[in-house]
């Protein structure tokens, strides 16, 4: 079994990249205390003998596509697509630039 | 008291013309104004959309329309169930002004019900936590001690029942979110069996565990709600063809001869003994009334709550991903490109508990680590949902405390953190092999009430609603109100 990665400074630097969220330096070291306590916990789950089992992903075990007809039916007016967003402009989405 | 009543007698007097819908919503309006600063159950009150229907309703039933059981009947929805047109902001700031542009299938099945809606309710921020402390506009307060937490994450839900703030309302359930806050507020709550309810327009934290059910003053109600929510969705390809039965008409049977198991290790969880007293002194009310109590084992208990702390997480960080600010959400900070908007906008939008489990769910799912965490997890959810296989060919149902406690102060969780998880371990089992479970008020400790969970076969609500419903026929914990204001 491998070993899991530590707690560091700079593993929370690469999984707040991944989220696309920022923490502080103080919220750093107690994420850090929290995770490890948690990882302490949770660690027991590797006592477990799994080796032939099959993992459940979902309840109904439904493993069919769902499909239907191509029909095209109502769908959001440009108005309601675009009621909510932060910025807009006629009918597009306003962003940063992209690159 | 008419506040206190449940939706069934509600409809009765409303069909007998003794009440109007306009008048119990603006009973249940003036009751809201009056103690809803108190205990903060609400996140959007939807106060005129509420009269007009209810005039509505009464017009129709003046002409002599064949309406259903719950038209005209004041109710409440949790916050991130989408209802059209009406703000739903999930208890974030990234959404705090998100107006849904659609019905979830409940609403729009609620609607065709022609049920009122007061307001949608508070609950921790995208129903991730166990005390609605979490959410972007500040704790719900627990109804029996405004110093205690009303559970979670449909702390909202749990409390507006409790406070007669609504007759009852709408919660969901992904490791005991409708179970707990009911069993802490002294109602009653179901999570149905995983496919029962439609999850299209709620938004997904755990997708392969959450499910939408009711939150209600007693059995009946709770049947007539779930029978009005369920269903094959053709939006939602997790909902099952499973037919749904008529609830209502299995309550009154007898329970002789049922066998119920008593999985002994949900009792070695450090559950308190005033808890336990009174979760036990309900079973042996089971027994009077004819059931078949025996202990049995579950042997993977123990993991459980682990492989549940490992699959929400990990599920919630993609689910979390679709919050970039870009079509709607909270938008700010540093406009230089899209990327730093979108980064900037969740760090500022997205709350402690929700980063916390962002980076876990991501970290547990890193290369080097999924093997070991997040998959090995949904391997235990196979033997978990195998110890129910097992249990279930010898017993008709399981009986468990609901939590091993009942609520606590705010703050609790600050100082106690693992200890707050560990009251999930009664109820998120059932999420996990995806099984139907109810709680129903068994009693109060220290004048907080505490419930009693009754776990079910896969889609057998029918069985779990006649032994509650023969419960609470024999009792009269579900008639106990918190005193506010000086009446109950």
């Amino acid at each position: 079994m491998s070993m899991r990665m530590p707690f560091s400074v700079e593993e929370l630097e690469i999984l707040q990249a991944l989220t696309g969220v920022d923490i502080n330096p103080q919220e750093t070291k107690e994420f850090i205390a929290e995770y490890n306590n948690l990882m302490g916990w949770l660690d027991k789950i590797k006592d477990l003998d799994v080796k032939d089992v099959i993992p459940t992903t979902n309840g109904l075990r439904i493993l069919n596509n769902a499909f239907r007809e191509d029909i095209i039916e109502d769908s959001f007016s440009v108005e309601e697509a675009l009621m909510n967003a932060p910025e807009a402009d006629g009918n597009v989405f306003i962003v940063p630039s992209i690159y | 008291m008419l506040l206190h009543k449940p939706a069934h007698e509600l409809c009765e007097l409303l069909k007998a013309k003794e009440i109007s819908s306009q008048e119990l919503t603006e009973m249940y309006i003036n009751r809201i104004e009056e103690i809803e600063p108190r205990f903060n159950a609400y996140i959007t009150k939807t106060h005129e959309l509420a009269r007009a229907k209810a005039k509505q309703v009464d017009a129709r039933r003046a002409k002599g329309e064949n309406l259903h059981i719950l038209a005209g009947i004041p109710m409440a929805i949790k916050d991130n169930i989408q209802t059209n047109g009406i703000l739903t902001t999930n208890g974030s700031k990234m959404l705090a002004n998100f107006i849904a542009p659609y019905d979830a299938t409940i609403v729009h099945k609620l609607k065709n019900a022609d049920v009122v809606l007061l307001g949608k309710t508070n609950m921790d921020e995208f129903a991730m936590g166990s005390t609605t402390e979490n959410s972007y506009f500040g704790a719900t307060k627990n109804p029996w001690d405004e110093s205690c937490v009303p559970g979670g994450s449909s702390g909202g839900s749990a409390a507006a029942v409790a406070a007669s703030e609504a007759c009852y309302a709408i919660g969901s359930d992904t490791g005991g979110s409708i179970r707990q806050p009911a069993a802490f507020c002294g109602i009653v709550g179901l999570k149905p069996t995983y496919g029962r309810v439609s999850k299209y327009g709620i938004t997904s934290f755990a997708s392969s565990m959450e499910q939408a059910g009711p939150m209600t003053r007693d059995v009946e109600d709770c049947a007539l709600v779930a029978k009005a929510i369920s269903g094959y969705d053709e939006k939602d390809c997790m909902t099952s063809e499973v037919e749904v039965p008529d609830y209502q008409a299995e309550l009154g049977k007898s329970i002789k001869g049922l066998r119920i198991g008593l999985p002994k290790e949900y009792f070695e969880y450090g559950i308190e003994k005033q808890t336990k007293d009174k979760v036990f002194a309900a079973i042996k009310k089971l027994e009077d009334l004819g059931a078949i109590v025996e202990e049995m084992s579950m042997p993977h208990t123990e993991y459980a709550l682990r492989a549940y702390y490992l699959i929400a997480p990990g599920e919630c960080s993609s689910n979390m991903a679709c919050f970039d600010s870009v079509r709607y959400g909270f938008r700010g900070g540093n406009m230089l490109n899209v990327f730093d908007m979108s980064r900037e906008s969740r760090t500022l939008a997205f709350g402690r508990e929700l980063k916390k489990r962002l980076m876990f769910g991501t970290y547990i799912q890193r290369e080097g680590m999924i093997k070991d965490y997040f998959l090995r997890a949904q391997k235990v959810r196979t033997l978990i949902r195998q110890d129910f296989e097992v249990a279930f060919k010898k017993y008709d149902l399981l009986v468990t405390s609901t939590t091993y406690a009942p609520t606590y102060e705010f703050g609790f969780k600050q100082a106690e953190p693992l200890r707050v998880y560990e009251n999930d371990v009664y109820t998120a089992s059932a999420n996990l092999a995806d099984v139907p479970a109810i709680t129903i008020p068994c009693g109060l400790v220290d004048g907080k009430p505490v419930g009693m969970q009754l776990i079910g076969k896969w889609f057998d609500e029918l069985t779990l609603f006649r032994v509650a419903h023969a419960f609470e026929q024999a009792t009269d914990f579900h008639k106990n109100t918190p005193v506010i204001g000086g009446c109950n």
